[in-house]
């Protein structure tokens, strides 16, 4: 049985206390340079932090489309019911428990009492539940949230939410990767909600100037303290530039302009690495990568058909794509975990790469399609992109593959991944969470199943996923899974896509303090995202 | 006043068929402003968002709306966020005038002087290696320069200038133009430093263009009879160049950095991008890129105005530059 309550028991007060010490010495595996993270954090000061795009859609549940940086300043404003730590658990955070029932159908959230919205409002459940409701309603959460039959302010400070089956990783659903911010009701009820920002985080919006900064200062009454008892957050007040291009926002670290940046793009986390002298880079660890792969379409030829996709498998050298698109800093991947998440496996079976087979598969194709066998590389127009899709071509044409490049702005690309009117997709999905937090991309008939694949094994499995709460059995499930990806070649998986933040020499605490409560440490940079309330600045 | 009421009509017609031609271009795009808002919306969903935003109606009927909006102050809303477009117009137009008048400044601050001495010192090394040195400016993308100066001078060399300050790879710190629009100015000093490198990498494929253009017009000028008589009558080279060849030769370029500000707001795109500018070239970018079609024709309708004033003004320094336009017109 799940039990995510958090009340501290002895053994989890030492749990807490030895992680607690190693994250003081910086020892804990993946924080890569933070050395001078040993000295005491010292209260005050501000940063700059160049992000790698404008959130110009806003941060109001129904239409907001929150990525990296939009989650970022979310992480700034607002705070989450739960958090992943570094043991891939989720943990309580603005709650204080959340508890199942024994069918893991109806789940008790508890909120931790006297916490306030930065407009002076108590976080209550009838908050929580208004903050359901305008999720529920949004179209990309609220496919996620599907699952969920009703939520029931219970008590002052308790939801009940019951779900449709039994739901034993709900949780994961009370994050979803940082976006599922709670809001201050003023906020959601408002017109301007999408620029009105209320939340109970560690940083209140000061100003947001689109495209330009959003400025927040230090929320002076919130709820954490760190293990000395200083108040959180240490800064008094952070400022986000958003810097599109990304060898731009390295030079804007290494001019003075920011203070710390963020970036998964191989060849800038390489360039980096190269300075990482003069700067501090806390970079993601291996195990919950989020997974670069090409996206086929399943259900239109020539990829409708196994021997196809087999051969495009074979056809394409990752280990060549790496080293010469991210100069070998990413790990190649064979499925869509990475070695900490349940259902990893080392050699799941995914096809590798063979020219020779690939030719073969691709002549047999070709002479019962009358010798045609074209693909469609699809990708975003940027620069990095178009080369690895250049490379892609390149590689698929020696097996005798006939690729075309189709560069889309953002928003086409989205739509011919909705639209299904493609056959190969640049792409990158499944940040290391729980694969049940999976769940909406793979499901058969939803219009989030981008790869449009109709499998009732792989349905059966990742429905037996959503409802067993065994741990070993569901390792098994999701093993079962990976290897049915793997001998059905939905997708050629590519590489581990990993972020990086590097920030000034006197920029220390990227990786947070300890969760509340003995949760542990948190997950660092899982997509990208990284707590804010323990970075300091040295003097 | 015949002139004045002229050029409105002009500004009308100008307006009216650019923001048509653009309202049927931008309806050419693949997918619509639902699929961008909404992408992973059902049918149902994406077709209540046509419906409020009037994306459902007949295309002449949307272009009449949206124009008798526009007449009325009213440039729409931002799809996804409800902002006003205006106010967004608001804090980006004074950043885009500015930095389009300093790439203005720079460009014939130092293009004036080389097309002088060019022209005058025609057919000499000194006149081949300016042109030589022009074409290369003119080869060399606006993108490209932005790029190279950005890293060598923010990253490598990082000059601490009197006044300016450092000067910085990215951002942007409002100026002198924001408090006429309502909002704060910041240290001016600062704001003179942020616009620096962007200014520069549009000035330096102008430079190239507005040497060239005086350079030939003021070859032909220093043929005129009165250049032989003001030679004759003993005046020195540098009078006659600066005081009665210059002016006259001057239409052109006048002319044609008229026309480059609308050229600039394009060309700002990828620049204001790169710098981390605020202005139009920033929104048309993000506007393009979110399928925003009210806010995009918003923008083309500013362009298209802020176009055909330019213009007009610079015809009215035509009488002012050339006594013989103002004799011929009176």
């Amino acid at each position: 049985m799940v039990n995510v309550s958090t009340s501290p028991s002895l053994r989890t007060k030492l749990v807490g206390a030895g992680l607690a010490l190693l994250s003081a010495t910086g020892l804990l595996v993946g924080i890569a340079s933070s050395a001078s993270a040993a000295s005491a954090p010292k209260p005050g000061g501000s940063v700059v932090y160049g992000l790698e795009a404008e959130t110009g859609g806003g941060w109001c549940p129904p239409t907001a489309r929150l990525a990296i940086s939009g989650i970022e300043v979310g992480a700034a404003i607002y705070d989450t019911l739960m958090v992943p730590n570094s043991k891939n658990e989720m943990v309580p955070y603005l709650a204080k428990s959340v508890t199942p029932n024994a069918t893991f159908d109806s789940w008790k959230i508890t909120l931790r009492d006297g916490i306030k919205f930065h407009d002076g409002t108590p976080l209550t459940a009838d908050a929580v539940v208004q903050n359901f409701d305008a999720y529920r309603k949004s179209t990309l959460l609220g496919a996620a949230l599907k699952n969920i039959a009703t939520t029931t302010a219970t008590g002052p400070l308790e939801v009940t939410v019951t779900t449709t089956t039994p739901w034993p990783q709900l949780p994961w659903y009370l994050y979803i990767d940082g976006r599922f911010l709670i809001e201050a009701p003023a906020q959601l009820s408002a017109s301007d909600c999408s620029s009105k920002l209320i939340g109970t985080g560690p940083f209140k919006l000061e100003s947001w100037t689109v495209n330009q900064s959003l400025v927040a200062t230090k929320n002076p009454d919130y709820w954490q303290k760190d293990s000395k008892g200083t108040q959180l957050p240490y800064l008094d007040k952070i400022t986000f530039k958003p810097i599109a291009e990304a060898a731009q926002r390295v030079n804007s670290l290494q001019g003075g302009a920011v203070d710390l940046m963020h970036t998964s793009d191989g060849q800038q986390i390489d360039a980096l690495q190269q300075l990482k002298s003069t700067l501090n880079l806390t970079q993601q660890p291996n195990g919950r990568a989020e997974v670069r792969y090409y996206l086929m379409n399943a259900a239109k030829p020539p990829l409708d058909d196994l021997n196809a996709r087999k051969a495009v498998a074979m056809a394409i050298d990752r280990d060549q794509i790496n080293q010469l698109r991210n100069n070998g800093v990413h790990r190649v991947a064979n499925g869509p975990f990475d070695t900490s998440v349940i259902g990893y496996l080392k050699n799941p079976g995914f096809p590798q790469h063979n020219v020779k087979a690939a030719t073969k598969l691709a002549s047999a194709y070709k002479a019962a399609h009358g010798g045609q066998f074209n693909v469609v590389l699809e990708h975003t127009n940027d620069p990095a992109n178009v080369a690895e899709a250049e490379l892609i071509k390149e590689q698929l044409g020696k097996a005798g593959i006939d690729a075309t490049l189709k560069q889309d702005d953002q928003t086409a690309f989205v739509l011919a991944a909705v639209g299904g009117n493609f056959s190969i997709l640049l792409w990158r999905q499944h940040p290391g969470d729980d694969p049940d937090a999976q769940y909406f991309w793979w499901n058969t008939g939803s219009i989030l199943n981008f790869g449009k694949f109709n499998d009732p094994t792989m349905q059966g499995l990742i429905d037996q996923g959503r409802t067993e709460s065994n741990a070993a059995k569901r390792k098994q499930i999701y093993e079962a899974v990976n290897r049915r990806f793997a001998s059905q070649v939905y997708n050629v998986w590519a590489y581990y896509d990993q972020w990086t933040v590097a920030a000034k020499k006197n920029v220390v605490g990227v990786a947070g303090p300890p969760l509340p409560d003995g949760g542990g440490t948190p997950a660092l940079l899982l997509y990208g995202r990284h707590p804010l309330l323990g970075i300091s600045v040295n003097k | 006043m015949g002139t004045i009421a002229r050029r409105l009509a002009q500004l009308v017609v100008v307006v009216i068929l650019s923001t048509l031609f653009a309202f049927a271009l931008l309806r050419l795009f693949p997918g619509d402003a639902a699929d961008a808002v909404i992408p992973y919306g059902t049918a149902a969903q994406k077709a209540k968002f046509r419906a409020e935003t009037g994306l459902d109606k007949p295309f002449f009927e949307q272009y009449a709306t949206w124009l008798g909006n526009l007449v009325q102050g009213d440039l729409g809303k931002d799809y996804q966020s409800n902002t006003p477009v205006s106010d967004k117009v608001g804090a980006a137009l004074p950043v885009s005038l500015q930095l389009m008048l300093y790439a203005q400044l720079i460009a014939l601050v130092v293009a004036i002087p080389l097309g002088v001495f060019t022209a005058y010192r025609v057919g000499t090394k000194a006149d081949r290696a300016v042109n030589t040195g022009a074409f290369a400016l003119l080869a060399l993308p606006s993108f490209v320069l932005a790029l190279a100066l950005a890293y060598w001078v923010g990253v490598k060399w990082k000059p601490d200038l009197p006044f300016l300050g450092q000067i910085p790879v990215t951002g942007y710190e409002p100026g002198w133009l924001e408090p006429v629009f309502g909002q704060s100015a910041g240290n001016i000093g600062k704001h003179f430093g942020t616009m620096l490198l962007p200014a520069i990498s549009l000035a330096a494929g102008l430079i190239a263009v507005y040497m060239r253009l005086l350079r030939s017009d003021m070859i032909a000028t220093l043929q005129e009879n009165y250049i032989t008589m003001a030679r004759a009558k003993g005046l020195s080279d540098k009078r006659i160049l600066w005081r009665h060849a210059l002016r006259p030769s001057s239409l052109t370029l006048l002319t044609v950095a008229g026309l480059n500000f609308g050229t600039l707001i394009g060309g700002a795109v990828a620049v204001e991008v790169i710098f981390g500018i605020p202005g139009i070239g920033t929104l048309i970018y993000q506007a393009i890129n979110a399928r925003q079609i009210v806010e995009l024709q918003s923008y083309i309708a500013i362009i298209a105005i802020g176009y055909v004033l330019i213009n007009f003004s610079i015809d009215a320094l035509y009488v002012v530059l050339d006594p013989r336009i103002r004799r011929a017109r009176a």
